[in-house]
């Protein structure tokens, strides 16, 4: 069972939701989330997930702050402050560059809200604020009773707690009622269709999110890839624990940092390791060295096997003959394969 | 004259929020996506908004529904700290900070529930304390007086 199940505060929610003996308490938690979300789609009838995310938000009592310019941030904290609520006296420190968003308890409710998310959308941190106000949403849908009134621990990764909201906000972020992939007759799915679902059902939603999900609910074999220039892990891990130093650092190659396959592509043997180095022969290769137009505008397909590519010690991938459709997102390239 | 709480009615709350913003019918209206008419219908209540509308509109005023609907601000339950961090401590005895201070110090302080971060937490040093009680001094004192009607 993963860490977080066994976390102690964990477990406690999902007790304080009901539930008794042994299980997985992430899986019980997550799924005691959904069915109340889904109570209030049944009352509220929201028809996109960007209604759903405004039907939880005022559910739940929770106030958003987003964050564009540090004016705003300075502004919003002294406003709070002028109102009573000290916490705010701590959020413009607490927003450094790895803090995304913040929730906080107010000391008085204002019309029947209870919390404020405080969201930083300035620059890079704006393409994770869909994912960042769902994860302060969760922490309301998970916590009602506010049984996590904790002095916060430091952990020596991600607090288990936050990773379970995580998991709640992947869920419902995508809640699968609204945000199913309908395929035309006869057709696969192409970058067009996941772009196209993306927009029409939630466009703040960012794209490897978006695609991600819908790839791993199709009812057809597909696997979606992401690739960018990325070290193998342990010599990331080297990195980071300074047994390499800067000027021997190894060179990054093209690599699948994100893989989701689902199951019926893993059934039919589609299946590549994340981190794996991407062929210099494939399609998402030469898109990535060559191409600069969006995936918006155009992209390329081309058949391949999968065997064409390999790990370091030689071993191939199994020989399966597959179609790669490539295209540029950003810095990084976007692929989605299925069967030939 | 004024609504009591009691008799207030939905429409009365929505008049009531939306001049708390200082927002004509027509901002409201726009920032809930709906019509101005259809605003002026609500607050008369002539009209009684269901489904995603009073959602668009509870947003707009950055209100619960369950407010909207029903005036009741929910139960607060804050419980008390009762560990002084060493941190905290240190730094309050160094400036001779009051007790109740401390206490409230402690109550801001934790009340970031929850925090969305690449990597761990991070414990606050004393530094970051001082730092927070000079932030919130000049409001420390009205927080207090609040607490105590």
């Amino acid at each position: 069972m993963p860490r977080r199940a066994q976390d102690i505060r964990v477990l406690q929610i999902a007790r304080d939701f009901g539930m008794k003996g042994a299980g997985n308490p992430v899986a019980f938690v997550v799924d005691r989330c959904v069915r109340q979300v889904t109570t209030w789609v049944k009352e509220l009838a929201p028809s996109n997930l960007e209604e759903l995310l405004q039907t939880v938000i005022v559910k739940v009592g929770l106030i958003i702050e987003e964050i564009y310019a540090d004016y705003d941030l300075t502004q919003v904290s002294d406003r709070y402050l002028q109102d009573g609520e000290g916490g705010f006296g701590r959020v413009v420190q607490a927003f450094d560059d790895r803090t995304f968003a913040l929730v906080l308890r107010l000391r008085r409710p204002r019309h029947g809200c209870t919390h404020v998310a405080v969201i930083d959308c300035r620059e890079r941190k704006q393409a994770r604020r869909w994912f960042s106000i769902w994860h302060e949403v969760a922490h309301l849908l998970a916590e009602p009773q506010l049984s996590f009134n904790f002095r916060r621990t430091v952990f020596p990764d991600k607090d288990p707690v936050e990773q379970l909201m995580d998991t709640i906000a992947g869920e419902l972020a995508f809640y699968r009622p609204l945000y199913e992939l309908q395929l035309p007759d006869g057709t696969g799915p192409t970058l067009a269709h996941l772009e196209d679902h993306r927009l029409r059902l939630a466009p703040s939603a960012s794209r490897e999110a978006a695609y991600a999900t819908a790839i791993s609910r199709m009812g057809t074999p597909a696997v979606f890839i992401v690739a960018e220039k990325e070290l193998k892990a342990n010599q990331r891990r080297a990195l980071q624990t300074g047994l390499l130093f800067a000027e021997a650092a190894p060179i990054p190659e093209l690599r699948a940092v994100r893989v989701v396959s689902n199951e019926l592509g893993q059934a039919r043997g589609l299946f590549i390791p994340r981190n794996m180095r991407v062929p210099q022969s494939s399609l998402i290769s030469r898109v990535f060295y060559e191409e600069t137009i969006d995936l918006t505008d155009k992209t390329w397909n081309k058949g391949e096997v999968l065997s064409a590519w390999s790990d370091s010690t030689g071993k191939r991938l199994t020989d399966v003959p597959v179609m790669v459709e490539a295209g540029r997102s950003g810095s990084r390239v976007f692929a989605l394969i299925t069967p030939a | 004259m004024t609504i009591s709480a009691k008799s207030e009615q939905l429409g009365d709350r929505v008049r009531r929020l939306r001049k708390a913003l200082d927002w004509t019918q027509d901002q409201l209206a726009t920032a809930a996506k709906v019509s101005k008419s259809f605003i002026s219908e609500v607050e008369s209540g002539a009209s009684q908004p269901r489904g995603p509308v009073l959602v668009k509109i509870a947003a707009a005023l950055q209100a619960s529904i369950d407010y909207l609907m029903t005036g009741q601000e929910p139960a607060m339950q804050v419980a008390k700290p009762i560990e002084i961090p060493k941190e905290l401590a240190s730094f309050a005895k160094r400036r001779g900070v009051p007790y109740p201070h401390v206490e409230i110090l402690i109550e801001f302080h934790n009340s970031i529930v929850g925090m969305r971060r690449d990597g761990p937490d991070v414990r606050p040093s004393e530094k970051e304390w001082e730092d927070l009680y000079d932030n919130v001094l000049p409001h420390i004192d009205k927080a207090l007086s609040s607490d105590k009607e």
